[in-house]
């Protein structure tokens, strides 16, 4: 399995945000995860990228055991995050921006390469490559973190919530660009609220409730799971 | 502002800095401007620190003692000359906030804060207890001179403070440049991420630790090479020079001119160095006019000096454009 996580545990102090959460990804799948706000999507994620030191359980990647790595060593192994929020250094340059995802990148010729890249699979960044981060609009700014987070290359691209905030139309393109990076062989763990958005695009689902996985299957079995539907589509 | 009125502002400065001690000729003058010339080096480095890594240090005097100590301690113990020691110190200076850095950055804002000012404390309590070297509280006296240099035919003996100017003239330029670099070099990027968004630089495999530690060593090497300038300046240094008052004086001079920039240190350094002899004329409400004109500062012009009168700039010409 390309990346297995198995019996997660993680928190803040004394709460305990994640509970034996354990998920599998296929590489070039894309895996989901929703749940209602709170559940410990974000706090999973950032077990997988390292900013937080899970309490137990492992995570193997591409054959490899991460847990406990430092970031730095994660994003070298092919891990990269786009963290919720639309987060961007708003006081940098689009292109500077992008540059900031590229620094686990030994080589700049590489470095130049996949700024290139960027700039031709958004040309909307090209456009706006010499202005300020803070300056662009929320889908802008958000294709700007999802670009910066391919800088490093990733096998694994993490994505948590990338539709918040977002207009629907704007939403979409989120959509398309999600598929195009799956379809160019990262593997993708997308993380949502926007449960129909997620369950439509994924290939295997997982539902996590207060840091329980309580439910998993494929994507368009999960659209059609009762439960499913009454708590996170609102049908 | 285009290019000329740049190149402009930057050779007036010049002039003025070069003909400065030919205009106020008195030692008492001199010595307060080559006094503003240490703390403009201290104040640029340890914004780096506090400005550009976004790690606030109270044990910047720490670094600023170590080196003059080590300079003190060659030259009076092994003869041995200035030009050699200046480095040295920048180095032992370095190599200590190094491990420093390592030890205390893993903490953050008072925290960390309060950790450096401890230290700061500790190093001041060995400059007055390890008696065998450092002499205790009676200091050290005797420093000698930098050895004389020989100027395209001119001698220099550093027997005046002009000569001691200049010197520290292109102390201040020289390190002002190296900072730039750093600060404009994808490593000043660095830095800047980490202190805007800690969380996010990790996520992308920033060493956030090591952008840390970098800065805290090159900060403190270039306290202790004003150290080892100062030293060689005042030919006596005591452990009283090096307390946690005088790393807040230069932490104040930092905010004072605007951190997160390069000048604005330089500019609050050279402020707070001459307008305390100003006050003097006030007497015994120095202290006071001082304490409250700082706080009326920090109050209204909370990004320094030099910082706000860069943003008006830069609004001004905004809507400037934004208007034509
Ligand atoms: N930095 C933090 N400190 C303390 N508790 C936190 C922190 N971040 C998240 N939590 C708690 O952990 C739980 C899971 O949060 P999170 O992972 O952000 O959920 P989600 O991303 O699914 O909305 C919540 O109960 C939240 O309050
Ligand atoms: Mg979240």
């Amino acid at each position: 399995m390309f990346l297995k996580v198995q019996d997660l545990c993680a928190g803040y102090g004394r709460i305990q945000a994640l509970h034996n959460v354990s998920i599998e990804a296929e590489k070039g799948s894309i895996v989901t995860l929703i749940g209602s706000n709170g559940a410990g999507k974000s706090t999973f994620m950032m077990c997988l990228s390292g900013v937080l030191r899970p309490t137990s359980g492992t995570i193997e990647f591409d054959g490899r055991f991460i847990h406990g790595l430092h970031p730095e060593k994660i994003v070298a192994a092919g891990l990269s995050q786009c963290p919720e929020g639309r987060r961007v250094w708003p006081k940098m340059t689009v292109k500077e921006n992008l540059e900031m995802g590229g620094i686990s990148v030994k080589d700049p010729g590489v470095v130049s390469e996949r700024l290139d890249m960027a700039f031709s699979n958004f040309p909307i960044l090209a456009e706006r490559r010499n202005q300020l981060a803070g300056s662009l609009s929320g889908g802008e700014q958000q294709m700007l973190a999802i670009a910066r987070a391919l800088m490093s290359g990733p096998k694994l691209l993490l994505l948590d919530e990338p539709s918040l905030g977002l207009a629907p139309i704007i939403v979409e393109k989120v959509v398309e660009i999600i598929k195009k990076i799956r379809d160019g062989g990262t593997t993708v763990i997308l993380v949502e609220q926007n449960a129909f958005m997620a369950l439509s695009i994924a290939d295997y689902a997982y539902v996590l409730e207060t840091g329980h996985v309580v439910l998993s299957g494929k994507g368009s079995d999960l659209l059609k799971d009762d439960s499913v539907r009454k708590s996170y589509l609102g049908v | 502002m285009n290019k000329t009125a740049k190149l402009g502002i930057i050779s007036a400065a010049a002039v003025l800095f070069l003909i400065l001690p030919h205009l106020f000729t008195m030692d008492y003058y001199l010595h307060i401007f080559v006094m503003s010339e240490i703390y403009a080096v201290l104040a640029m480095s340890l914004a780096l620190i506090v400005g550009f890594s976004g790690q606030v240090s109270m044990g910047h005097a720490a670094f600023y003692g170590v080196g003059a100590y080590v300079s003190a301690i060659l030259s009076t113990r092994l003869g041995m000359s200035f030009w050699v020691n200046f480095w040295i110190s920048g180095l032992a200076a370095g190599l200590i906030s190094y491990l420093t850095g390592r030890l205390v950055l893993r903490l953050r804002g008072h925290v960390l804060a309060i950790t450096t000012a401890f230290f700061c404390v500790l190093v001041n309590v060995i400059m007055v207890n390890w008696i065998p070297v450092t002499n205790g509280p009676m200091g050290i006296v005797g420093i000698p001179r930098p050895t004389p240099i020989n100027l395209f035919g001119l001698k220099i003996a550093f027997e005046t403070r002009m000569h001691y100017y200049y010197l520290g003239l292109l102390f201040v330029v020289a390190s002002a440049w190296f900072l730039y670099r750093i600060t404009t070099s994808r490593l000043g990027d660095n830095l800047i991420g980490v202190r805007e968004n800690e969380e996010l630089a990790k996520s992308l495999g920033i060493d956030t630790m090591k952008n840390k530690v970098f800065a805290f060593t090159v900060g403190g090497a270039f306290a202790g090479l004003a150290g080892s300038f100062y030293a060689h300046y005042i030919l006596f240094i005591s452990p009283v020079t090096f307390t946690i008052g005088e790393s807040i004086n230069v932490l104040v001079m930092v905010i004072f001119g605007g951190m997160s920039t390069l000048l604005g240190p330089v500019f609050g350094a050279i402020l707070l160095s001459i307008l305390p002899e100003f006050l003097r004329m006030a007497g015994a409400l120095r202290l006071i006019i001082y304490g409250v004109s700082l706080i009326c500062f920090i109050i209204w012009l909370p990004q320094g000096v030099w910082g706000s009168l860069k943003n008006w700039w830069i609004n001004k010409k905004n809507s400037d454009s934004a208007a034509g």
